[in-house]
């Protein structure tokens, strides 16, 4: 169990939360890039999350879930065009394909990662107190 | 062993019962919390059976008898208090957060109660406080 109760559980989500706010910051920064690294347009990058069982205390496998980021995938949503003919990206009609990005969106996955990662930092902050207050009972 | 006397009442013993339950409830708790995000995950709580045999114990202890093995504690998939998110999700946050403060609480006051009966006794054989 380790000396503070539910400390893997509780730091795995923070690490979680941090990955999931990397990817949103990624997101808001390419969201006009039409090139990325090979050459293509942005898509928008989404995090999947993944129970991962603590399997510490070997037979129990059910004291408790650690989290994970499964993958990182593309949004498959289709990217909107836009009438810009004077870009060099842009088609026969002139429309170019933007990133399928939308900054609400980001913000609102912001929102849930920040509250998120304060809940978890609250556990843990229980779980200490928990621990010292048993530190005293010997004092 | 010969000092037990001083050691198992049945104050000490529902005290330890009660900072066993708290301690796991508190990794279900953060299990649910850390799995708040996480598509498909059930929340999880203390077994019933335990919950039930933690009950048994407790009056038992409580009419001043004794206990004659503790019982263990275990985490499984919980009873769900409304329907899941359409990610397949059933951790309801509010509800896990106030538990987070009960529990913690529990388990402080019963350490506290420790603390002092140990106070107590050491009173009694030093002569001091």
């Amino acid at each position: 169990m380790g000396m503070i109760p539910g400390i893997e559980a509780s730091s795995s989500a923070l690490d979680v939360e941090r990955t999931r706010l990397d990817v949103i910051a990624g997101n808001l920064a390419n969201a006009q890039n039409t090139s990325d690294a090979n050459g293509q347009v942005y898509r928008r990058k989404m995090v999947v999350f993944e129970s991962k069982l603590n399997n510490a205390l070997g037979a129990d496998a059910n004291m408790g879930s650690q989290v994970q980021v499964a993958r990182i995938i593309d949004d498959p949503t289709p990217l909107p065009k836009v009438y810009l003919p004077g870009n060099p990206k842009s088609d026969a009609k002139g429309m170019v394909e933007m990133p399928n990005v939308n900054p609400l969106d980001e913000m609102v996955d912001m929102m849930t990662a920040t509250r998120s990662y304060q809940a978890n930092l609250q556990v843990i902050s229980a779980g200490r107190s928990m621990f010292e207050q048993s530190l005293k009972i010997a004092e | 062993m010969p000092s037990d006397g001083l050691f198992i009442s049945p104050t000490l013993q529902s005290l330890r019962l009660t900072m066993d339950d708290a301690a796991v409830r508190q990794q279900a708790i953060a299990s649910n919390i850390a799995n708040v995000n996480t598509p498909g995950y059930q929340r999880v709580d203390i077994s019933s059976t335990f919950q039930r045999a933690y009950t048994d114990a407790l009056k038992q202890l409580s009419g001043g008898g004794s206990v004659d093995s503790m019982p263990e504690p275990s985490i499984e998939t919980a009873a769900v208090q409304g329907p899941a998110r359409p990610d397949g999700n059933t951790v309801q946050i509010e509800q896990e957060m106030v538990n987070l403060d009960q529990n913690s609480a529990r388990y402080e006051f019963a350490a506290q109660m420790l603390a002092n009966h140990f106070h107590g006794l050491k009173t009694a054989i030093t002569g001091q406080s």
